[in-house]
């Protein structure tokens, strides 16, 4: 028992290791700073002129929407690369074929984009708000890291769900894409949910980073953790169903691609 | 202890594929059918076939990476399907290509990431790590990016990491596809050792000196059926003739060499290779000193530029063998 959860660490912390030095260990600080930081900045400038463009006085709203995205493309779009890009380096065979299992196989692909994703969303943070000059004088720091660092972990239950996906599907991550698209529209990125038609609202509610976003808000304004305990119980469950479903459903095509030998085929 | 280290009983593989968006049309293709064979300990065993006969999809069977349509196969006696776990603990298995290695981390850190895969102790990591670069011939580009290697030191590498976990059954799909010949003989010498250290090996090969020079025994695979099995020798004496004659010819004078060889009896086979420049007559033949001496009065340049006597090849075999599943 013990000798088996000790093999599951060491393969948690392998793929971890794997996924870091497989990814970003060879790009140089510039690519890396640009990758990371780059796309969402300008994104974020887009919003923030537009907002202003539209009468928005407090870019704080704006800021705090795309900041939380940030960890969210990450978890979302770097586990779906990193589940997919086996399929495509051929080494799914290899690794399927070991001994290993299989959860923390799956899960460890997250861990290192998990802290890469909340650790750029702060820098990203404290950027903007020197740049804006954002007032900060209320946030509740604390539970305001709490819920980057929740939205970080539960986004990558997307980024497993799509990264199965995109084991069988040459279409993954263009889907994928699409929907980190979508998520600019649907989880209160840059306007309150209650602005979308209803169908969408229920959409919203289930999705992670909905819940994770409203409580970040909570926490910019000082509320303390009794303000936002639901918000961030909901956000949690959320997040577990979507890695569990995401787990579920890369057993089930590692099932079908033995029986149909589409393992590794691309 | 059951002798055999890998036994393959009514194995069938059969692909099923959909066509169509809206009227979807399933084809059914049989990859492998009804095949059975039993390899014991410490024994090299070739599965040889042309491309698409069932070689590959055999090996994912027996490798747990596929599961059969029928049939059994058993590992050490271990159920491939029913004990996958354990049957993954005992084979170490390499596939030819340039795919499934992480290009952008180092030999040692690809070999290192398999080693917590297969639970190796990490004090075992470290001493099997750089003794298995030695062997296959990568000590000096440990620490180079496997993004950076050849062909060849990929294909090496893949056996390395096949035998991280010192497994007791190996399958090596096409090992040598790509290296030269000089790295090509050394990985051979390493099968070899692998063998004479107790390891069974299912190799599969295209190129027949290599699986002649290796194997125990050979199974002959052709359409996902097993057409022959034997050891390399018994093999070759299973085709009719015993000696091949290969003539070099004038192309004008072929059909009258032909006619002179028809008054040989149906044990001798005559055909006229047309592709090779210049033609070559091939005769396969148990009575190779009458057709020298029906030969001999054309041995002039004039008809016949040059002649080769010589055993049966197993390529010989192998070709006589799948052209006749062909006709």
């Amino acid at each position: 028992m013990i000798q088996s959860l000790v093999h599951s660490l060491r393969v948690y912390l392998a793929e971890a290791w794997l996924s870091y030095h497989g990814r970003f260990a060879i790009t140089s600080p510039f690519g890396y700073i640009a990758s990371k930081l780059g796309f969402p900045f300008f994104l974020m400038l887009f919003f923030i002129f537009m907002g202003k463009f539209v009468g928005y006085t407090n870019p704080l709203y704006i800021v705090i929407g795309n900041v939380l995205l940030i960890p969210a493309a990450n978890g979302l779009g770097g586990v779906t690369l990193a589940i997919r890009d086996e399929r495509q380096w051929g080494t799914l065979s290899y690794v399927l074929g070991s001994p290993a299992p299989r959860m923390p196989i799956f899960l460890g692909r997250a861990f290192y984009y998990i802290l890469d994703g909340f650790v750029t969303a702060l820098l990203g943070l404290a950027i903007a708000a020197g740049i804006f000059h954002l007032d900060l004088s209320q946030v509740n720091f604390l539970l305001l890291m709490v819920c980057i660092f929740l939205v970080a972990v539960t986004s990558s239950g997307l980024g497993f769900l799509f990264g199965s996906i995109s084991l069988v599907s040459r279409d993954g991550w263009m889907i994928t894409t699409t929907f980190i698209s979508a998520l600019y529209i649907l989880v209160g990125v840059n306007f309150p949910i209650e602005s979308l038609p209803v169908v969408l609202q229920k959409v919203a509610y289930g999705l992670p980073l909905t819940r994770g976003i409203l409580a970040a808000r909570l926490a910019l304004d000082g509320a303390g953790w009794n303000a936002i305990s639901r918000l961030v119980a909901g956000e949690v469950l959320v997040g577990a169903i979507y890695i569990l479903a995401g787990y579920l459903c890369f057993r089930l095509i590692e099932k079908r691609s033995m029986a149909s030998g589409t393992l590794d085929a691309i | 202890m059951d002798p055999s280290a890998i036994v393959a009983s009514s194995l069938n593989k059969t692909f099923n594929t959909k066509t169509g968006l809206w009227k979807t049309k399933t084809k059914s293709t049989i990859a492998v059918e009804d095949i059975s064979f039993n390899i014991e300990r410490g024994e090299l065993f070739g599965l040889l076939g042309p491309n698409g006969a069932g070689k590959t999809t055999t090996v994912k069977m027996l490798t747990t990476l596929l599961l059969p349509t029928g049939g059994t196969a058993k590992i050490l006696g271990l159920d491939v399907v029913r004990q996958t776990a354990e049957v993954r603990r005992h084979i170490g298995f390499a596939f030819s290509g340039s795919r499934g290695l992480y290009n952008r981390l180092t030999a040692i850190q690809n070999l290192k990431y398999f080693a917590e895969l297969y639970a190796l102790d990490p004090a075992i990591t470290r001493k099997r790590i750089p003794e298995l670069l030695e062997l296959v011939g990568l000590s000096q580009r440990g620490d180079d990016r496997v993004e950076t290697y050849s062909s060849g030191m990929v294909q090496r590498l893949h056996l390395a990491r096949a035998l991280l976990h010192d497994p007791e059954v190996l399958f090596l799909d096409e090992p040598t596809v790509g290296i030269d010949p000089v790295g090509a003989r050394e990985l051979r010498q390493t099968i070899k050792n692998l063998i004479s250290l107790g390891k069974t090996i299912l190799l599969t090969t295209h190129y027949m000196a290599e699986a002649e020079e290796l194997c125990h025994r050979i199974a002959i695979i052709n359409k996902g059926r097993i057409v022959a099995l034997d050891s390399p020798d018994a093999l070759k004496r299973r085709i009719s003739g015993d000696s091949v004659i290969e003539a070099t010819i004038q192309t004008a004078q072929a059909h009258i060499l032909m006619d002179r060889l028809r008054i040989l009896d149906g044990k001798t086979v005559v055909e006229l290779k047309n592709s090779t420049e210049p033609e070559k007559l091939c005769i396969r033949t148990p009575e190779p000193a009458r057709v020298l001496e029906l030969l001999s009065p054309y041995l002039n340049p004039q008809y016949i530029q040059g002649l080769e006597v010589r055993n049966q090849t197993l390529e010989d075999v192998y070709i006589t063998i799948i052209q006749g599943e062909k006709e």
